[in-house]
């Protein structure tokens, strides 16, 4: 009656945990997202070709650079110097990855500015004073020399002129990201303003539109001087996420109602060839074309980054080494070139999902090859969609399987599921480059299992606890009905199961004084010692064990033992007395039977051990009724001992003493074939069909003699010792039947009896031959053919219906046994064997088949040997196979021996 | 609800003892009746237990302390489940002490037991002995005798006369004692003025037959014989016929005195 409501419970709390994950996935709330950005980058060093694009080199400004060169910054006219030295092996284009936003303050520039100025002022003055033209070209020589000078220290226009030679350089410019908070002087774009996207297809929904694009202000731009020189600027913003690590890339930022494309993009167009008014940003369909190579970016324009490799995938070239013509010079040519730094101190390092400490070099360097070779991580609408398919999965298996699956289950499912959704999600990422959020169905399953499986096993603790205490409860309660009804052992074996507390040591102590009131010292001590053990100064415990002590010692003889005996009768006596049965000595008992005590006897005369079977009602059946049972039970006794068979047990002698009616018979040392008839403890068919064989024998033999078995069942066939097979307990069903009015032989389930037999009909042995095939069904597959939870629907099955084909429950039974089986059980003994010869003649075929099988001979032989046998019921006429014919008259020969013994011992 | 009972038992004529025993408690309203079965007179052993362990189970039951012994039938009220867990203590008790005591073992009982409240009985039945319930001059056998040959019976495979002569008539499926757990079959039901309610072992119901012991008791009752005597007439009836088993019968009838007629008592008193 309670289950259900703990599984309305665990629905509930699943439901609610259901609500919760997609509450969170739908609000994306950055704990979660943590955890999926963890899944995202270990998909994303999986997926790593560490394939760098060729097309790509990087020219550093490295340590080795900074010690050669001097200390950062340089003169302009070094950076100049390597952009010549670079543009000199011709690549396509050059990414300056260095902000120069100033002019080169020079203090000498400065002055020789001056200084020309003064002089250009002189010259202009001296110039209609001076009358020799000579001296007019010295004066106008020395100001081409110290314009010249000029130009020589003023780096910048060194670097302007290099940039501007080369035509191939890209600067990059910074802006702060996020809403620009208005009132910024607008010059400030107008050196950038030949950098923007103007083909864009945008959206009016404002709102909508936020999301898409990033905003930005404030650029900080190259100086003039150089971006006016230069073939583009962009943007070299990096955006990293909430956990600090770069994994996009801002394709455009907006800025003054502007696109300003990145600083990689404009790497890859110009590299491209294709000028920026062929660039086209949808805004619609989150989509830039680059001439024909379309990027599709997710909000705020953004590109997840696939990133090619750890650090240093890409080739560096050290700045020094390209200076100083250490570098093959076409190692550039066609390239795209990238001048960056990797000095410490210099390089603005980054942790990315692939490594830490990557240069945003390295970083527009990945960038440019994702879109280059059109390898992007993307996330189309599929992926949500996806996202919400497993979500789905993971609920529907939370809500509705978890809170009935079994422990085991439960984790095995969850487990599976776990991993479904985790490799459903890598593969995505890997082979498709789809970024599918797999944390959201994961959390919900982890967290799922855990609540669940914790409040099952809180709750199935809890439960335990309760079942102890009731079992407690319970001890106390048949022990004290136990004491109430003087059986005080059995009260005290109940007390000791309970931990001894206030209330028990009262119980205790009182169950002890009981044991004393019977005088039984020795148990009263052990019920205070029990009581000592916890609390050794409960009452007057010392005291009274101190004198029991010495009471029970001075008494070992007297009272204290003899009311004992008074007490336990017959045992007891029987026991200590060696006490006979006929001139049998009573050794032991060694069990009881269904129908009285069974003993170890021995005879003294010829020192046999033999066991003693003894009739159970002797003194409460009236005298007549007892004399006809009595009389009866010699006459089965007499009918049993008068069989002589190798597998039925022998019975020596049988007698009354002291009103008990006993048999003396062969002591049997083995198992029962009870044993047997385990599943995970069946012989094997060769054997099984071996002992039915004999069984078959002993019924017939027994049969052929009117002695009918009425009980053959596992329990009655013993597997001795040494190998051989005993059917005991003839005749004894009957005995015990025969007293009518008696309440109460309390029976077993009746599950070997034939129809005839629980239909109350007259029985034969045929009905031995029923039971004999229950039995040999039970022994080939550990199962009954007729069960049933109760008597009454056993005793139908057993009237009414067919059994189930015992090779559906194992089949390695051969199939020459199943037409023998289906004969043993019919329903009508007409059609059953009539005698047990029949069916060993049968197995005795079939048993030639199984050990040809064994013995690995051709199937050739077996099913001649079959349809020996089905031409034998066809026709009814008696197929011998020869090797049966043979064993069959040593058979017969062993009988008449035997025969011929018992005639010797009428005679006798 | 008021109550009158009565009970008697008789070894019969043929047996040397009787192993039955019964209980007529009127305080707490119950009665039972148990037919013990083994050896060496342990079958009397048996129904004193589970006469003596019911009756202690019920009184603690009506001190208010937890009596409950296995699982609990919800359906049921309170009271029955009480009777239903005293019934299987009283079976482990027996079967524990038929384990602990060679001379025990294997002793088993029947039993019937019926406890009466406020406005409606509970009874149950472990075993082949009985109770009838005579309402409205109707009598209707009110529980399932647990032996082989009534699932015999029930499933059709024999008569009713081959049942009588069934050599199997003595073999339980179910009784006291017999394992650890034991089925009980049990039930309650809405007490009705001037119901009986006959507790019998199948000393009577096998030997009277249901005919007879109908037309006994309700002659037997319009005549205005006390319970005892018409317990008395059976038993007599049944050493008639040969005695051969112990018998016991307990008969309780049930007044059930509605408000209204409990007030004007109250008044006739007074007036009185």
């Amino acid at each position: 009656m309670k289950k259900p409501s703990f599984v309305l419970s665990d629905l509930l709390i699943a439901l609610l945990l259901v609500i919760i994950t997609f509450g969170l996935y739908f609000l994306k709330t950055s704990f979660i997202e943590s955890f999926e950005y963890k899944l995202y980058d270990l998909r994303a060093r999986l997926k790593q070709s560490r394939h760098a694009s060729d097309k790509i080199a990087i020219v550093a400004i490295d340590e080795q650079s900074i010690a050669t060169l001097g200390k950062w910054p340089w003169p302009r006219t070094v950076i100049a110097k390597l952009i010549d030295k670079i543009s000199s092996a011709d690549p396509k284009v050059i990414g300056l990855n260095i902000l120069i936003s100033e002019p080169d303050s020079n203090a000498g520039l400065d002055e020789i500015r001056s200084l020309k100025q003064n002089y250009i002022k002189m010259m202009f003055h001296l110039q209609k004073k001076l009358k020799s033209k000579s001296d007019i070209q010295m004066l106008s020589d020395f100001l081409v020399q110290i314009s010249s000078s000029e130009t020589n220290i003023d780096n910048d226009t060194i670097l302007s002129y290099s940039i501007e030679n080369s035509n191939k350089v890209v600067l990059p410019m910074f802006f702060v990201l996020g809403k620009s908070p208005g009132g910024e002087p607008t010059e400030i774009y107008d050196s950038i303003s030949g950098n923007t996207i103007k083909n864009v297809e945008t959206i009016s929904d404002t709102k909508k539109l936020e999301t898409k694009i990033m905003e930005a202000y404030s650029p900080i731009v190259p100086y003039d001087l150089f971006s006016n020189v230069s073939v583009g600027v962009g943007h070299a913003n990096i955006q990293s996420d909430l956990d600090n690590v770069v994994r996009r890339e801002i394709l455009a930022l907006y800025s003054n109602n502007c696109f300003y494309p990145s600083f990689a993009l404009q790497l890859t167009r110009l590299y491209m060839g294709i000028s920026l008014d062929d660039i086209k940003i949808s805004l619609p369909k989150n989509l830039i074309s680059i001439g024909n190579i379309n990027v599709q970016f997710t909000d705020k324009m953004s590109m997840l980054i696939n990133f090619a490799g750890p650090v240093n995938t890409y080739p560096y070239f050290s700045a020094f080494d390209v200076l100083n013509d250490k570098i093959p010079i076409d190692l550039f040519k066609n390239k795209i070139v990238l001048v960056g730094f990797t000095a410490s101190g210099l390089s603005d390092l980054n942790s990315v999902p692939v490594g830490n400490n990557f240069t945003g070099t390295e970083i527009v360097a990945n960038v440019i090859q994702n879109i280059l070779e059109q390898k992007f991580i993307i996330r189309p609408e599929l992926a949500s969609k996806i996202e919400i398919a497993l979500l789905f999965m993971s609920s529907v298996f939370v809500i509705l399987f978890l809170p009935r699956l079994k422990a085991k289950w439960s984790s095995i499912f969850s487990l599976m599921l776990l991993i479904i959704i985790i490799f459903i999600g890598f593969y995505l990422f890997i082979k498709s480059s789809i970024w599918v959020k797999i944390i959201y169905p994961s959390f919900l399953l982890i967290i799922s299992y855990i609540i669940l499986m914790s409040k099952k096993f809180l709750i199935t603790e809890k439960r335990k606890e309760l079942v102890e205490t009731e079992s407690i409860e319970t001890n106390k309660m048949l022990g004290l009905s136990f004491q109430g009804q003087g059986m005080l052992d059995l009260a005290f074996e109940k007390f000791r199961k309970c931990p001894i507390d206030d209330s028990m040591k009262d119980i205790l102590y009182n169950l002890a004084l009981d044991f004393e009131r019977k005088r039984q010292f020795n148990k009263a001590i052990a019920v205070y010692e029990h009581i000592k053990s916890v609390d050794p100064k409960y009452k007057d415990l010392q005291e009274r064990i101190k004198i029991l002590k010495e009471a029970s010692e001075g008494m070992v003889l007297g009272l204290g033992i003899k009311k004992t005996k008074g007490e336990t009768v017959i045992m007891d006596g029987l026991a200590t007395q060696k006490p006979t049965l006929g001139r049998y000595e009573v050794i032991k008992e060694l069990g009881r039977g269904a129908m009285g005590i069974v003993y170890l006897g021995k005879d003294p005369k010829i020192n046999r051990m033999v066991a003693i079977k003894t009739l159970r009602f002797e003194d409460d059946i009236p005298e007549e009724e007892m004399k006809e049972i009595k009389q009866r039970f010699f006459r089965e006794a007499e009918s049993a001992g008068n069989l002589s068979h190798p597998n039925i047990i022998k019975i020596y002698d049988a007698g009354e003493d002291y009103d008990i009616s006993y048999m003396a018979m062969e002591l049997l040392e083995g198992k029962e074939l009870k044993e047997y008839c385990d599943k995970n403890n069946l012989l094997p068919v060769k054997d099984v069909v071996k002992y039915i064989i004999q069984i078959a024998d002993a019924l017939d033999y027994a049969h052929q003699r009117g002695v009918v078995h009425r009980d053959i069942k596992p329990a009655n066939v013993m597997i001795l010792n040494d190998g051989t097979l005993r059917v005991t307990d003839f005749g004894i069903a009957r005995i015990m039947s025969s007293s009518k009015t008696q309440t109460g032989t309390v029976l077993g389930t009746p599950s070997y009896m034939s129809p005839e037999q629980i239909s109350g009909k007259k029985v034969d042995g045929r009905s031995d031959l029923f039971s004999l095939g229950v039995m040999f069904y039970e022994l080939l597959t550990g199962e009954k053919p007729f069960q049933g939870d109760n008597i009454a629907t056993l005793l139908f099955q057993i009237s009414n219906t067919i059994q189930k084909n015992p090779k559906q429950i194992n089949n390695n039974i051969p199939d020459c046994l199943l037409p023998i089986i289906d004969k043993m059980l019919k329903k009508n003994p007409d059609e059953r064997y009539q005698r047990g010869k029949e069916i060993v003649d049968d197995l005795k075929k079939c048993l030639q088949i199984i050990e040809g099988n064994i013995n690995g001979t051709v199937s050739e032989q077996q099913t001649g040997l079959k349809t020996a046998i089905t031409e034998k019921r066809l026709s009814d006429i008696e197929v011998k196979v020869k090797n049966t014919e043979d064993t069959v008259k040593i058979n017969d020969t062993i009988k008449i021996s035997l025969d011929d013994k018992k005639e010797d011992k009428n005679k006798i | 609800m008021k109550i009158i009972a009565a009970g008697k038992t008789d070894k019969g004529l043929v047996r040397p003892d009787n192993e039955d025993n019964f209980l007529i408690d009127e305080n707490l309203k119950l009665f039972i009746v148990a037919d013990g079965a083994g050896g060496h007179s342990s079958g009397e052993v048996a129904s004193k237990l589970a006469v003596n362990i019911t009756k202690q189970q019920i009184e603690k039951y009506f001190k208010g302390e937890d009596i409950s012994f296995g699982p609990k039938t919800t359906s049921f009220s309170k009271m029955t489940n009480a009777l239903c867990s005293s019934i299987k203590f009283a079976n482990q008790i027996i079967y524990e002490a038929s384990k602990k005591y060679p001379q025990n073992n294997g002793m088993a009982t029947t039993c019937v037991a019926a406890i009466v409240g406020e406005n409606s009985f509970s009874y149950c039945n472990v075993g082949d002995s009985r109770i009838y319930l005579l309402r409205d001059n109707e009598l209707k056998l009110l529980t399932t005798d647990h032996s082989l040959v009534n699932e015999q019976l029930k499933l059709g495979l024999i008569t009713e006369e081959q049942a009588e002569k069934s050599e199997y008539s003595n073999i339980l499926t179910r009784a006291l004692g017999m394992s650890d757990s034991v089925e009980v079959d049990v039930n309650e039901m809405k007490a009705k003025d001037k119901d009986v309610l006959i507790l019998c072992t199948d000393g009577l119901s096998k030997m009277v037959k249901y005919d007879i012991i109908h037309k006994t008791l309700i002659e037997k009752l319009a005549h205005g014989n006390t319970l005892s005597d018409i317990c008395d007439y059976f038993i007599n009836l049944v050493n008639s016929f040969g005695g051969k088993d112990n018998v016991t019968i307990v008969i309780v009838q049930l007044f059930i005195e509605n408000k209204f007629s409990l007030l004007l008592k109250k008044i006739l008193n007074k007036k009185n």
